[in-house]
């Protein structure tokens, strides 16, 4: 077995050096009639016949011809240095960088990481990262809770949120159920004179979205002004976080806790993991802040070095009582996503941002001019829902049978949403792929 | 600072300045097609207040100067593919590049997780695969893909047992976690809810059957145990402990972090484990990515699967589908479905361990990490404290007591590896031994390897008695020596800016 | 730095210095007794075991506490020490110098570096606490 070096000669030696007849001898503290009986296991398969096994499997399924099914997960252009850089052995097979005398490397990139996250999001503090925007978001939450000590007031979530999200904050929060408030939509976004009103009578902790679940665009300039005025910590949540290449960071508005899903930046799809988390906030709120922190100091010798830092906050240390049990930071996809921000650049981003923008209005304008089918006049990133005549569920098939994907039915998620679909464009997508679905969209309705 | 100093720093000096430093104006490392559809001005679609002109800091930098910024920052990193990481409970094994290769298959990597389940086959599938063969190698009933990492998953499985006994109404309260348990466990069961009661560990190094009975009462939930323990040691007690927790209907929760060290040798389900989480990027040879992304499926008996997060993964005719239909679940554990490419890394791991003409390499691989660490232990001893010294499992635990009679202490030693060449031990852990170095060679280093180390080990003692002073030093042949860590909390900078 | 001046300070063995005046914690807290009230710290032998203070977490003017009971926390650089509280009462003033200027509590921890003021609720409490020479006795045992 080539991943097992120890022939039977080195058995043979190693077992003699510690005394031992045989291997039965290491296991002898296990009573008998509990050792595992032959395995119901298959055949190993030689390297060959596991290149053949996945190519099988890949192809129980067609890749879809064109896809424009976006909803937190987004295909973008993946930059070949991006899979180039971030494969390297001495960033893919090195461990948490406990040890900063000989983890310069991967120290350095989520010092980097952090910059870049702060710039982004318009916040002062970053930590290297979480699993994904949904836990990310759920991590805020709890955190915010933790702000607000033994204060027991409202956790208000917007009705506009991904429902994925919402169910992985109410796992995360179960604690706190009885406190949790939804608040309706308007339309296509949150409703913003009940939400005027219930911040005025007071509320621990808003937690809001833009784009939001519809792809539209929360107005954030007001939502601050509120915030601002009262006592309530504001948690936001992106998912498409090349939208701020062309739109503030929410910190810029005054959100105490900025969190955003970063698959975009570098990450494939794989079924919505791995991706990373971005995780933001105030410096004030430092000793709260979940999951992993790199500072920068020097040695002894004076250099400029990077470093784990503020850890008596984890998990290992603080054990009980830490700020989260979360010991990664799926490092290896802030990876890619910190190598894709760094060559896309200042003017690159944005014109990521203006080309999926750009795009997303033309097929808007298309659907709006080529069929009667209504587009709500809210503004938008790079998605944005068609109300359909007929359910959803139903265009997504048709599509499907004709193997691709039109986008997402939002029925899955909620029955008052069947006749909603989401449609994502980016700068994969030609003229002619968009003119496709507009000219879909007329025949099937 | 002279050109020569400069320029040799370029090469091979570990200095490299940060992507901020080197950014330049104008410079671009993108390429993105020609737009051809008219150009949107922000101004007139989106909110004004909102719209921002550029992420101003953001660098500017031409494609080959981020390909070596990447790649010296790269060569700062020790990694398993460099050397030897004996790092205790992290199972620091070989990554296969095979599994890399076909966890970018296109039809497998740019799979979408709201596509229509036709489109998803080869996803489902895989998960479908890796659950019966975790099944057939823990014994219990059903898996979960959800869970991120080793910890995500200790919260999924407690949630799960939060949720079972609150489907029978009862209100137990506490969770017995032994004293020598990652942090991560009373972490976890502080999330969740439960007030943790710590279990000493026995004079053996091992949870004794009167400590559990004297903790034991109604009250209790269940218990966590990670078997072989923290210690290396394997717990012999285990399938009597279950037994008590489950006379109070407790569940027993085993904590997978060092099911290498059984894997093949003992079917967790078989001693009375419930639930239980896996470590994928250790056991299953997934890389560890300086930091995740890890998995950390977790497996339930099979009355336990209703409360399983949604979905899951089940055969439907001749394809799989996700079932939503689980009225008792436990909610959900992250936006999606988990950390799917590392599934397929891991399915790939587990389908090339399988069966040989006469046992399972799957088998050969725990007898081989086994084997390794009691030679460690062997060679090492009267060099070093062993503070259990009988036959351990997948790792051996030291302690600094010898040489702390000389001024030095487990960091020291820690330190002064990193000159030899070596990625430290674990250091520090478990809490119950002082000044505690835990060492884990797993199966995929030769014997020259295991030697050479063990050489450095006691050189390394021997300095310690000879040149103390060269230890406390240490180290001094890396990229770096000791970091000013108090400096990084008093003067925080934790984002770059201009100086 | 912190440890400079503690040297510079020190002229005893570093960490064994016990006021006479003062009352002691098996856990190595402190309290000087004035008027039904306790100020409360912990011993120069604490701090010099939990070495670069960089953190105090204290709990609020108003909240009360049973003795035992966990009042805060300190965290040093890779370690985090609980703070149990050696009287019952109401916590009536907190060191608010404290959290952005934890190096106190290792340059001075019976003066600048104390924590929080407790009324007392049972005057009885402190018999349970060790004198002076007690808790040397008891540190001294330790080393």
């Amino acid at each position: 077995m080539k991943y097992i070096p120890q022939a039977r000669e080195d058995q043979k030696q190693l077992l003699d050096a510690i005394g031992f007849k045989n291997t039965e001898e290491l296991f002898t503290h296990i009573p008998a009639q509990l050792r595992a009986k032959k395995l119901n296991y298959p055949p190993a398969q030689s390297e060959m016949e596991l290149r053949e096994t996945f190519k099988q499997i890949s192809q129980l399924s067609t890749l879809p011809k064109l896809n424009f099914a976006g909803c937190g997960i987004y295909a973008h252009d993946i930059p070949s240095i991006v899979p180039f850089l971030q494969g390297r052995s001495e960033f893919a097979t090195s461990y948490t960088p406990y040890q900063p005398e000989i983890s310069q490397g991967t120290l350095q990139a989520i010092f980097e990481f952090q910059t870049l996250a702060c710039q982004l999001t318009e916040t002062e503090l970053s930590n290297a990262s979480m699993y994904d925007g949904a836990t990310a978001l759920a991590e805020g939450v709890l955190m915010g809770i933790r702000l607000k000590k033994k204060s027991s007031g409202k956790i208000l979530l917007s009705g506009a949120l991904h429902p994925f999200y919402e169910q992985t904050i109410r796992t995360y929060c179960e604690e706190f159920k009885d406190r949790i408030e939804k608040i309706d939509i308007e339309k296509d976004h949150i409703d913003l004179v009940k939400l005027e009103k219930i911040l005025q009578s007071g509320a621990d902790i808003l937690v809001t979205q833009s784009p939001n679940i519809f792809g539209v665009i929360e107005d954030y300039s007001q939502i601050g002004e509120w915030i601002q005025k009262s006592e309530t910590l504001w948690v936001t949540s992106t998912m498409e976080p090349i939208s701020f290449g062309i739109l503030r960071g929410p910190g810029a508005f005054g959100a105490h806790i900025v969190t955003a899903e970063g698959q975009s930046f570098g990450n494939a799809a794989y079924l919505g993991g791995s991706s990373f988390g971005i995780f933001t906030t105030r410096n004030e709120y430092l000793r709260q802040l979940p999951g992993r922190l790199v500072g920068e100091t020097v040695d002894t010798k004076g250099r400029r070095s990077y470093t784990l830092t503020f850890a008596t906050r984890e998990q290992f240390i603080r054990r009980e009582k830490a700020t989260s049990n979360i010991c990664t930071n799926n490092n290896l996809n802030m990876l890619a996503g910190l190598i894709h921000m760094a060559t896309l650049g200042k003017q690159g981003l944005k014109e990521l941002a203006s080309q999926n923008l750009s795009l997303c209005e033309y097929l808007k304008n298309k659907i709006r001019t080529e069929t009667k089918l209504s587009i709500s006049n809210s503004p938008t990133f790079n998605e944005f829902v068609v109300e359909t005549t007929k359910p959803a569920s139903a265009i997504v098939e048709q599509a499907a049978n004709e193997g691709w994907v039109c986008g997402v039915d939002l029925g899955r998620f909620n029955p008052a949403w069947k006749n909603k679909l989401l449609i994502h464009v980016s700068e994969l997508h030609k003229p002619q792929d968009l003119d496709k679905v507009a000219s879909f969209l007329k025949q099937n309705l | 600072m002279s050109l020569l100093e400069d320029t040799v720093g370029s090469v091979l000096s570990p200095e490299e300045a940060t992507l901020f430093e080197r950014s330049h104006p104008g410079r671009i490392g993108y390429s993105l097609p020609t737009l051809t559809v008219p150009r949107v001005e922000a101004s007139k679609v989106l909110p004004k207040d909102q719209i921002r002109d550029a992420v101003l800091d953001f660098p500017e930098i031409s494609e080959n100067e981020v390909v070596r910024h990447f790649v010296r920052l790269s060569q700062k990193n020790y990694s398993i593919d460099t050397g030897f990481y004996p790092l205790g409970s992290c199972t620091m094994k070989y990554n296969p590049k095979i599994n890399e290769e076909v966890a970018k298959i296109p039809g497998i990597s740019n799979l979408h997780p709201l596509w229509p389940e036709k489109f998803l086959q080869p996803a489902l599938s895989i998960q479908f695969q890796l659950g019966q063969l975790l099944s057939s190698v823990t014994g219990l009933a059903a898996f979960t893909f959800q869970p991120n990492a080793g910890a995500h998953g200790e919260y999924a499985g407690m949630k799960i047992m939060r949720a079972y006994h609150e489907a029978k109404k009862s209100k137990k309260t506490k969770v017995l976690i032994p004293d020598s348990a990652h942090g991560t466990n009373p972490a976890t069961c502080a999330m969740v809810g439960y007030e943790i009661v710590p279990i000493p560990t026995g004079p053996s190094g091992v949870v004794e059957i009167e400590d559990i009975e004297k903790l034991i009462d109604q009250d209790v939930a269940g218990i966590m145990m990670t078997n072989p323990n923290t210690l290396g040691l394997y717990e012999k007690n285990i399938h009597k402990i279950a037994e008590l927790i489950h006379k109070v209907d407790g569940i027993f929760y085993m904590d997978g972090a060092n099911f290498n060290a059984i894997m093949g040798i003992v079917r967790p389900a078989d001693l009375g484990v419930d639930i239980m989480h896996i470590n994928v990027h250790k056991t299953f040879s997934t890389p560890h990515g300086g930091g995740g992304p890890g998995a950390g499926p977790v497996g339930v008996r099979e009355d336990l699967k209703k409360f399983l997060p949604l979905p899951v993964v089940e055969k439907k005719g001749d394809g799989f589908i996700f079932n939503y239909d689980l009225p008792h679940t436990m909610g959900r554990m992250s936006g999606y479905f988990g950390n799917f490419s590392i599934h397929v890394r891991a399915l790939a791991y587990m389908l090339s361990i399988g069966a040989t003409e006469d046992s399972t390499y799957i088998q050969q691989m725990a007898t081989a990490a086994v084997l390794n660490a009691n030679y460690i232990r062997h060679r090492l001893r009267g060099h070093y404290d062993i503070p259990f010294d009988t036959t351990c499992m997948h790792e051996v635990v030291l302690s600094d007591k010898i040489q702390e009679d000389f001024g030095i202490k487990t960091l020291d030693i820690a330190k002064r590896l990193m000159d030899y060449g070596y990625h430290p031990m674990t250091v520090y852990f478990p809490l119950v031994v002082h000044g505690a170095m835990m060492i884990e060679p797993t199966e995929s280093e030769t014997k020259e390897t295991l030697d050479q180390f063990c050489d450095v080990m006691i050189q390394i003692a021997k300095e310690a008695k000879s040149t103390p002073e060269i230890l406390k030093t240490a180290p001094t042949r890396v990229f770096r020596e000791r970091l000013d860590e108090l400096r990084a909390q008093k003067q925080p900078r934790l984002r770059w800016s201009r100086a | 730095m912190a440890s400079e001046a503690k040297s510079g300070k020190s002229t005893k063995e570093p960490g064994m210095k016990v006021p006479e005046h003062l009352l002691y914690t098996k856990n190595h807290e402190w309290a000087r007794i004035e008027d039904g009230t306790a100020v409360i710290g912990i011993t120069d032998y604490a701090q010099n075991a939990l070495g670069d203070i960089t953190y105090v977490e204290l709990p609020e003017e108003g909240d009360s506490y049973v003795a035992g009971k966990v009042f805060g926390t300190v965290d040093s650089l890779k370690t985090v020490a609980e703070l149990f509280a050696p009287v019952s009462g109401e916590v009536l003033e907190v060191n608010g110098k404290l959290p952005n200027n934890a190096e106190h509590v290792n340059e001075d921890p019976y003066g600048e570096g104390w924590m929080v003021k407790i009324e007392l609720s049972d005057e009885k409490e402190l018999e349970q606490l060790l004198p002076s020479a007690e808790y040397l006795k008891l540190i001294s045992k330790k080393k």
